[in-house]
C-alpha cells in the first residue's frame, strides 16, 4: 500500500532514476575488518577529540581512546583489538587532524549471541538517565551525516511528542540504511525503543521512502509481532526527503522556526544506524565502533560493508575491485552532499578513513564544469526545498551584498545541493548559497556580540 | 570556451544532463519541421532567409563578445534559436537586408546590450521583428501564399476587413495559407512543440493559458474560435516564444499568459493591426521583472509576516 496522502515538502529534485541503487541493494552486507584502522579525531564537521592512548599501547575493541574537545564531538573507542602504532597528523583543508593508527590483532574477539539480535527486549528496567548515560558512554552520534551527539539531543528539557527514525536515504547510490533495515531490523527496533524511552515521546515514526517498501514491510512485521506503538511511514522517493526539516514537516505538519531545534516543535530525529548503535551499546555494551557504508559508483563490485570506524578508504576500494573509470572523483558521503576526496584516483592514494557519519564511498565520473550565465529558468526556485531563491542569493553574494543575502533568508539554506543539481547553466549555486549562509550567520553572531 | 575557468569539484557531485546548450539545441530541433514545411510552401527563399537570419545573429553575437573581450558564448545555441524565430516571424518576401538589420538589432540592442543570454528583458526575436515592422512596414506587411509572388491578404486581414475567410480550417492547420515564414503550419509547429514537451523543456501552462485567453476573448467579441486559433502567429508565439524562460513561478506564468492573451486579443479585436501576438508577448515580458520583484516566497521556518 502506498502512502501518498502526506503533505510532503514542496520543491526537491529527482537526481537519478533509481537504478543506481540496484547495484548494491540486493547483495547482503559483508562484514570486513581491515588489518589497520586509522581513526580520525574529527568524526564530523568541526568536531574534534583528543586521544588518550599512546603508541605501543594495546587496546581492546570498544576501549575508550579519545575524549571530546569540542561541543559536537563524542567519545571515540577502539574499533578493533590491537596495538596503537602511531598517532599521526593529516592535513584536512586548513586544519591539522590527529589520526590514531591501530594495527589489528590476528584474532578479533567474537561477538556474543544476545537476545536483542532476534527479538524485542523489554527495556522498562532502564531509566531515561541510564539510556542517556549509555549514549554518552557509547559515543552515539547522528549517523545520517550531521553527527550531532545523541546524548545532547536527548537531554532536552522540552516536551517531545514525536520520535522520528530517519530511514529515508534519499541520496542516490546509497543503500546502506536499506540493507541495515533488512538485516538488522531487530537491533534497529530495539534501539528505536530505547530512543523512544529516552525522549518520552508519545509517537514513534520510522520514515522511509517507497523504494524501500520491502524493508518497511519487514519492520512493520517486527513491530506488529512485538506490539510496539510504532508506525512506519513510506514517503514518495524525492530528494531531499530525508532532510531533517523536510521530514519533520512531512510527519508532524509543523515547520521548525528559523534558528530553533526540532525539539522546539516537539520532535526528535535519529538515523536508523544510530538506533542500531544505541541497541549495541545498551544491550551488548559495544560502543559505536562500526557502521555500514555503501561502496558504489564506477567500481568493480558495488557493495555494502559493515566496517570498523577508521577503515581506510583505500582498503575498501581495493576490496571492491578497484575503480573502473580513469577520469573519476572519489566522494565520501552521498553524491549530493558528499565531499570530494580526490580526482583521477587510481587505487591507493586516498588518506581518508571511514567516520561515524560516512554513508557512502562513491566513484563518479569527473566532468569539467563551466559556469554559464543564468538564463532565468526558475528551476532552482522550484527545486529549493526551503523556498529560497538560490539565483538571487548567488548574485547578491558574488556582488558582496551580505545584507541582501540576509533579507533573502540565506541563513535557512540546508545545503542539500538541489539548486546546483538542477541548474542548466551549471552555476555553483549550492556553493555560493552555503557560503552566504555561513557569512550571514557569522555577521549575525558578530552583531550579537557587539550588543 | 577556452577563456573560461572550470568550476572546482564541489557538491553536489552529480548534475542534471539538461544544460542550457541542450535546451537551446532541442528548441532548434523542434523548429526544424516547421522550417522544412515553409521551404515546401514558400520555396527555397524561406530557407535562405532562415540562414541569413541565423548567420547574422551568430556573427553579431560573436563580434560583440570578441570586441568587448567577453567569453564567446555562441556555442550555447541561443543565437541560433533567436535567428530561427526571427526568420519565422518575417514575411517570406522580406528582402534579406531587412532580415540582417532585424537580426543585428535583436542580438546587439535587445540581447547583448542588456547583458547577454538570460539578462535580456524581452524576447530578442520578437523585438527585432517589431523594430523592422515599425521601420519598414511595407516589407513586413506584404504576404503571399505559396511560391507565386502575388500579394494576398492573410486570414486575419480578411477577418479585420470583414470579408469572408477564403481558406478552410484544414488549410489553416496544415499551413496552406499566406502568413509569416514559419507561422503558417500549425501541424508542424505542434509536432515540434510535442518534441519539446517530450523532453520536458517547456511549460505547458503558460502556452495553454495564453492561447486559451486569446481564443476565449476573441470568441466573446464575436470571432470564430478556430480561425483565431489557427491563423496568425498564435501557435508559434504560444508554443515557442512565450515559453521562453522568464523568471516566473507557476502563478507568475499564469499571470503572464493571461496578460499576454489580453493584449493580443485586444489588438486583434480593436486595433488597426490584424495581428497582436508580437505585442502581447513583448508587453508581458516587460512586466515579468516587476512581478519577480514583488512576488512573495514562503521560506521554511520563517513566519509569513516576516518574509
Amino acid at each position: 500500500m502506498k502512502h501518498r496522502d502526506f503533505k510532503v515538502f514542496e520543491g526537491g529534485v529527482f537526481p537519478t532514476d533509481g537504478k543506481d541503487k540496484e547495484a548494491s541493494c540486493q547483495k547482503p552486507i559483508i562484514e570486513y575488518v581491515p588489518k589497520v584502522v586509522e581513526i580520525s579525531a574529527c568524526q564530523s564537521g568541526p568536531s574534534l577529540c583528543s586521544f588518550i592512548v599512546s603508541p605501543g599501547d594495546h587496546v581492546d575493541r570498544g576501549q575508550l581512546i579519545a575524549t571530546p574537545v569540542t561541543f559536537t564531538a563524542v567519545k571515540l573507542h577502539a574499533s578493533v583489538s590491537g596495538t596503537v602504532k602511531e598517532i599521526k597528523t593529516i592535513q584536512n583543508g586548513n586544519r591539522e587532524i590527529p589520526v590514531c593508527v591501530i594495527e589489528a590483532d590476528e584474532k578479533q574477539p567474537e561477538r556474543p549471541e544476545l537476545p536483542y539480535l532476534h527479538k524485542i527486549v523489554d527495556i522498562s528496567s532502564y531509566t531515561r538517565e541510564q539510556i542517556i548515560a549509555a549514549m554518552e558512554e557509547g559515543g552515539i552520534t547522528g549517523m545520517g551525516g550531521a553527527g550531532f551527539p545523541a546524548h545532547i539531543k536527548y537531554s532536552t528539557q522540552l516536551p517531545i511528542e514525536t520520535l522520528l527514525i530517519n530511514a529515508s536515504e534519499c541520496e542516490p547510490y546509497l543503500t546502506c540504511d536499506h540493507r541495515m533495515m533488512l538485516e538488522h531490523g531487530y537491533e534497529i527496533i530495539n534501539g528505536a525503543n530505547a530512543f523512544f524511552h529516552a525522549c518520552g515521546a508519545k509517537r514513534c515514526v520510522i520514515c522511509t521512502e517507497e523504494n524501500k517498501e520491502d524493508a518497511a514491510d519487514y519492520l512493520r512485521g517486527i513491530i506488529k509481532a512485538a506490539g510496539l506503538p510504532f508506525e512506519v511511514m513510506v514517503f514518495p522517493h524525492k530528494y531531499p526527503q530525508g532532510g531533517e526539516k523536510q521530514l519533520i514537516k512531512a510527519v508532524i505538519g509543523k515547520e521548525i522556526p528559523s534558528g530553533r531545534l526540532p525539539a522546539d516543535v516537539g520532535a526528535i530525529l535519529s538515523n536508523v544506524q544510530s538506533a542500531k548503535a544505541m541497541a549495541d551499546m545498551l544491550f551488548a555494551g559495544e560502543p559505536s565502533i562500526t557502521r555500514c557504508i555503501t561502496v558504489g559508483g564506477l567500481i568493480d563490485q558495488p557493495q555494502n560493508y559493515l566496517v570498523p570506524i577508521g577503515t581506510p578508504i583505500r582498503e575498501l576500494m581495493k576490496k571492491s575491485g578497484g575503480v573502473t573509470w580513469v577520469k573519476n572523483k572519489i566522494i565520501l558521503g552521498g553524491p549530493m552532499t558528499g565531499t570530494c576526496l580526490g580526482t583521477d584516483i587510481k587505487s591507493d592514494d586516498v588518506t581518508a578513513s571511514v567516520t561515524k557519519v560516512s554513508g557512502g564511498l562513491l566513484v563518479l565520473k569527473r566532468h569539467i564544469i563551466y559556469e554559464s550565465p543564468c538564463i532565468r529558468c526558475y528551476s532552482c526556485v522550484n527545486a529549493c526545498p526551503t523556498g529560497l531563491q538560490p539565483w538571487k542569493i548567488n548574485f547578491a553574494y558574488t556582488h558582496g551584498k551580505l545584507d541582501l543575502c540576509e533579507q533573502l533568508h540565506a541563513t535557512e539554506c540546508i545545503g542539500c545541493g538541489s539548486c546546483s543539481f538542477i541548474c542548466p547553466s551549471r552555476r555553483e549555486l549550492t556553493r555560493s548559497n552555503t557560503a552566504a549562509r555561513d557569512a550571514v550567520r557569522a555577521a549575525i553572531r558578530e552583531r550579537g556580540n557587539k550588543r | 570556451m577556452m577563456n573560461r575557468t572550470p568550476s572546482p569539484v564541489v557538491a553536489p557531485n552529480i548534475r542534471t544532463h539538461k544544460t542550457t546548450q541542450a535546451i537551446m539545441r532541442d528548441v532548434c530541433i523542434a523548429l526544424v519541421p516547421a522550417m522544412l514545411y515553409s521551404m515546401y510552401h514558400f520555396g527555397i527563399r524561406a530557407i535562405f532567409l532562415v540562414l541569413v537570419s541565423v548567420v547574422t545573429c551568430v556573427a553579431s553575437e560573436f563580434l560583440w563578445e570578441k570586441l568587448r573581450g567577453l567569453p564567446i558564448t555562441i556555442d550555447d545555441f541561443s543565437a541560433v534559436v533567436t535567428g530561427m524565430l526571427l526568420a519565422f516571424n518575417m514575411s517570406p518576401q522580406t528582402p534579406a537586408w531587412v532580415v540582417v538589420i532585424a537580426a543585428i538589432f535583436s542580438i546587439i540592442v535587445v540581447k547583448q546590450a542588456f547583458g547577454g543570454l538570460g539578462s535580456n528583458i524581452v524576447n530578442p526575436a520578437l523585438m527585432g521583428r517589431l523594430f523592422v515592422m515599425l521601420v519598414y512596414p511595407s516589407y513586413l506587411m506584404t504576404y503571399v501564399n505559396g511560391v507565386d509572388a502575388v500579394a494576398t491578404t492573410t486570414v486575419l486581414e480578411q477577418v479585420q476587413n470583414q470579408v469572408p475567410v477564403t481558406y478552410s480550417y484544414l488549410d489553416m492547420f496544415i499551413g496552406n495559407i499566406p502568413g509569416a515564414l514559419g507561422e503558417t503550419s500549425k501541424l508542424w509547429l505542434l509536432v515540434g512543440f510535442a518534441y519539446l514537451a517530450y523532453s520536458q523543456e517547456v511549460n505547458f501552462l503558460v502556452s495553454g493559458v495564453y492561447i486559451g485567453t486569446v481564443v476565449v476573448l476573441t470568441t466573446i467579441f464575436g470571432g470564430d474560435p478556430l480561425v483565431n486559433l489557427l491563423s496568425g502567429g498564435l501557435i508559434l508565439g504560444g508554443c515557442f516564444m512565450i515559453t521562453d524562460y522568464t523568471f516566473a513561478s507557476m502563478r507568475g506564468k499564469v499571470f503572464m499568459g493571461v496578460f499576454a492573451g489580453l493584449i493580443t486579443a485586444s489588438i486583434r479585436i480593436f486595433s488597426f493591426y490584424p495581428e497582436g501576438v508580437c505585442f502581447g508577448i513583448v508587453a508581458s515580458n516587460c512586466l515579468m521583472g516587476l512581478l519577480a520583484r514583488f512576488e512573495k516566497h514562503h521560506v521554511y521556518g520563517i513566519p509569513d509576516d516576516e518574509q
